[in-house]
């Protein structure tokens, strides 16, 4: 390499300084409160850690996450592919307008997204009465909490379908169509492994959020231990009771989960470009 | 919504669109109408005494005011962080690349416990400003440090695109003219970054104004000092106070919309600069 | 201003852009480097222009006597423009045109008044009198052209360096600002260097042709020189239409134009080859004759007149002796 500054390029001692502050920044914002979770997780040994983990009541918080992890991703996963089909594939009027309402529950602050089923289902609710003539509990329960969990995720998955989708056009469904497929066939043949993998990059953003979300789950909650506590429901309680090693060990378990993902999330990216990738 | 007749030979167009409004509607909009129903069942003079109390405009000064600090700090810390992940290459430059979305992929209550456990008087952070007398965790400061946590995405990821997409014959074409390097960046660089920067900016403010779980183990919640709005909209659900919840979220949600247009604006000005 | 390139070098990974070039520019030519893509001739324009610099010491760059090899773009008052102009988006034509002027440090900077009768005055020179106020998206591709000259104008240059100043337009408009261009070259005087890849282009506009090929330089010469002394294969088949053609019994390739082949009747005893005409297309004054030699099968193109194509009747099919008016071999 030549020794002349480039005219594109910083002199050596803004790119060091620069570059010092970003590390320094990412480290004490990010790098140090993740560091700090394992390290309160493990300090009283890794008997406590086992116990916390394994007790019965984390257990149960673990489980019911995954229920409302697996009933809200799929059921925003198909909204995402049956939107984006309809968003990307044809025209038709109010389209823009669509798009800002799919994206809306980003706007909402999580405690109002909790909010709207207690005012639909909780007990003065809209349906309360007719809930509790029948016997039927949605707030501050499984069910409310899968709601609230379907609202905060719901845009992930069509978001990142829709502008793929646009992008790609319809020449090669149409193609698939003159050769005699039905529109099945196009759909699974032709579409679906077009977007395999932004599908698969929404899911697993759309899961991070399902299985990690707070506060929307918090307001629905019933917060009984054992039966309605989501696992960073369970972190909350425990933090509380100052039982601050069992805490982080469940904290340490949602933090190996954002880990997880966002290695997932970088590996779709480096493998197909979905993102732009500079150089 | 009027669907047009497609001029399409795909099939579906019907049943897709049908679905997507049919789920649309029961999953977020019906419910989100459910507010204002309520709250319009106060009357304004209903939604007035609910919120025109000192402690619910405390409540917002707080988290109006430190989520415009929080954003704007982002802005700042954001773009610089855009511009090194973009512009320079350097060792641990992926990596540093992938942790940006920590914030997005961390559960917000483990970065909550994680953040408040840090500042905490006998924290690792905590307690090297203790000697000074400065307090973080339970206070002001604190809330700060969690809304710029959960907000620093936004505003990198709002950046690196047009940092990648800039032209670097712009700078080239600068530099030729005699610009020194500060001058480029200052004339030509970034006032073609501020359109992006100002939609980063609010995105990472409107998120703030609503969050919750990363900011309430750290906020102290003394009513009237350190309690913000999410918060106090929990509070009076505790307190079997529905309609001064609804209110609360009402306004939340009227603050929350119109910050989607501002920022859907931004994005489609944005949108036009790039593409002209 | 005289510009000086000697033995310059530039390697980008393993890849020899640059492998020695030296070339001297007299004072107020309009010279064209010519060459194919991925020649080096952008590449040789920005190490000139200060964009770009040579291996470390591999060469030199002095520019009026003075060496600039290792001085930044921002010192070396030479007048880009880009192949897509770059102009600056977010400001109007006349801010673009006065950049040059105000970041000058404030002791050299013009007064405000001198910087805007400087700007109207190169917008008059480029005829855009009364776009100041337009943003670069409100004007055409010819007009952001010239918005991008009269920018680099600003800055009294001792050197004008274009990249492909034509190469983003459409046929019509290039040929006009092309015209244009060599008048505008006249006036102002300056020593001028542009890059291109159409030979049409750089044979028509230039004093001086530079032919450049995979990092060297084959050529330099006037238009006419090159054109009708190519001094290698290369530049023989770079400009201009070229049949490459062996003599019966002679080992040597031979290169000859179309319109240097001279038809002859069969019988003729001036044919030194053969062929049959496999294809005629004539239109306008001149009929160009695909023709298939009898003596080795190869094919030759041949343009001769509408004139002669009546008079001898030659239609396709037809057996047609020939004579190479070889100009070089």
């Amino acid at each position: 390499m030549s020794v002349q500054t480039r005219s594109t390029q910083d002199p050596l001692w803004t790119r060091v300084l620069l570059i010092g502050c970003a590390v320094g920044f990412l480290a004490v914002f990010l790098f140090v409160p993740l560091a700090l979770v394992f390290a309160e997780a493990f300090r009283k040994g890794i008997k406590v850690y086992a116990d916390a983990v394994t007790e019965a009541n984390t257990l149960s918080a673990i489980y019911l996450t995954l229920t409302v992890a697996l009933v809200s991703v799929p059921l925003n996963a198909v909204f995402g592919v049956g939107a984006s089909w309809a968003i990307a594939k044809f025209s038709f009027k109010g389209k823009s307008l669509l798009l800002s309402l799919i994206d809306l529950p980003f706007a909402v602050s999580p405690v109002v997204s909790g909010l709207v089923w207690v005012l639909l289902f909780g007990a003065r609710g809209l349906f309360g009465p007719w809930l509790r003539e029948h016997d039927l509990q949605i707030i501050f329960a499984a069910p409310g909490m899968i709601l609230a969990t379907v609202f905060v995720t719901f845009p992930f998955v069509a978001r990142e379908l829709i502008p793929l989708m646009q992008a790609q056009g319809n020449d090669q469904e149409y193609a698939a169509l003159s050769l005699g497929a039905s529109g099945w066939q196009t759909f699974r043949r032709v579409t679906l492994p077009n977007i395999k993998w932004a599908l698969f990059y929404g899911i697993i953003l759309c899961n991070a959020r399902a299985m990690g979300e707070f506060g929307a789950v918090s307001v629905v909650s019933g917060h009984i231990r054992g039966e309605t506590n989501t696992l960073p429901l369970h972190v909350e309680v425990l933090y509380n009771e100052y039982n601050s090693a069992a805490a982080f060990a469940c904290a340490s378990i949602l933090s190996v989960l954002g880990l997880l993902t966002l290695a997932l999330k970088t590996f779709i990216e480096w493998r197909v470009g979905l993102r732009r990738q500079k150089h | 919504m009027q669907a047009k007749r497609p001029r399409s030979i795909l099939p579906g167009f019907g049943l897709s669109l049908g679905f997507t409004l049919a789920y649309l509607g029961l999953v977020v909009l019906f419910p989100l109408l459910m507010v204002f129903v309520k709250a319009s069942g106060l009357g304004w003079r209903g939604i007035f005494e609910a919120l025109w109390t000192s402690r619910v405009w405390a409540a917002c000064r707080l988290s109006f005011g430190l989520s415009i600090i929080a954003g704007l700090l982002n802005g700042v810390f954001g773009l610089l962080i855009a511009w090194v992940l973009t512009r320079y290459t350097f060792p641990g430059r992926r990596f540093l690349e992938a942790s940006v979305d920590l914030p997005f992929a961390m559960p917000t209550a483990v970065a909550g416990i994680a953040l408040t456990t840090l500042y905490a008087p006998n924290g690792w952070i905590g307690s090297l400003l203790k000697p000074y007398d400065i307090k973080v965790a339970f206070a002001p400061p604190g809330i700060l440090i969690a809304l710029v946590f959960i907000g620093l995405p936004f505003v990198v990821r709002t950046l690196q695109p047009v940092l990648e997409d800039f032209e670097t014959a712009q700078e080239e074409a600068s530099a030729t003219l005699g610009a020194t390097r500060w001058q480029t960046f200052r004339r030509v660089v970034f006032p073609q970054l501020v359109p992006a920067l100002i939609t980063g900016t609010t995105l990472a403010f409107a998120r703030a104004v609503g969050e919750y779980g990363s900011v309430v183990f750290i906020a102290g919640n003394m009513p009237g000092k350190t309690e913000i709005l999410p918060l106090l909209i929990i509070t009076k659900l505790e307190q079997y106070d529905y309609e001064g919840a609804t209110a609360l979220a009402a306004m939340m949600l009227v603050v929350s919309f119109v910050l989607l247009l501002v920022i859907n604006f931004l994005q489609r000005k944005t949108l036009v600069r790039n593409v002209a | 201003m005289s510009i000086v390139v000697q033995n310059l070098r530039r390697t980008f990974g393993t890849f020899q852009a640059l492998r020695g070039i030296n070339l001297e520019i007299a004072d107020h030519q309009l010279v064209a480097l010519l060459g194919p893509s991925g020649s080096g001739k952008t590449t040789l324009l920005r190490i000139i222009g200060g964009l770009d610099f040579p291996d470390s010491g591999q060469g030199s760059v002095v520019i009026n006597e003075e060496d600039v090899t290792d001085r930044p773009a921002a010192e070396r008052k030479a007048g880009f423009v880009f192949q897509h102009y770059a102009l600056f988006n977010h400001l109007s034509v006349f801010e673009n045109v006065a950049f040059g002027l105000e970041v000058r440090p404030q002791k050299i900077r013009p007064g405000k008044d001198a910087i805007r009768d400087r700007v109207l005055e190169l917008l008059r020179l480029v005829q855009l009198q009364g776009l100041e106020q337009r943003l670069p998206s409100e004007l055409s591709g010819g007009q952001r052209q010239r918005v991008a000259l009269a920018r680099a104008l600003a800055i009294d240059p001792k050197v004008l360096l274009l990249d492909e100043p034509f190469g983003a337009l459409d046929a019509k408009v290039r040929k006009d600002l092309r015209r244009w261009l060599r008048a505008f070259h006249r006036e102002i005087g300056v020593t001028t260097i542009f890059v291109t890849h159409d030979q049409q282009e750089a044979l028509e506009l230039a004093d001086v042709v530079v032919v450049m090929n995979q990092g060297q330089i084959e050529q330099i010469g006037s238009p006419q020189q090159v054109y009708d002394h190519p001094a290698t294969p290369f530049v023989y088949e770079f400009l201009g239409d070229v049949n490459k053609v062996r003599k019966p019994g002679r080992p040597d390739l031979f290169y000859v134009r179309p319109h240097e082949v001279r038809i002859l009747f069969a019988g003729d005893a001036a044919a030194e080859l053969h062929a049959t005409i496999e294809h005629l297309f004539a239109a306008g004054p001149s009929a160009r004759l695909t023709l298939r030699l009898q003596e080795s099968r190869e094919t030759l193109d041949a343009d001769i007149t509408r004139q002669q194509l009546e008079e001898m009747g030659l239609s396709e099919g037809d057996e047609v002796g020939i004579h190479l008016a070889l100009s070089r071999s």
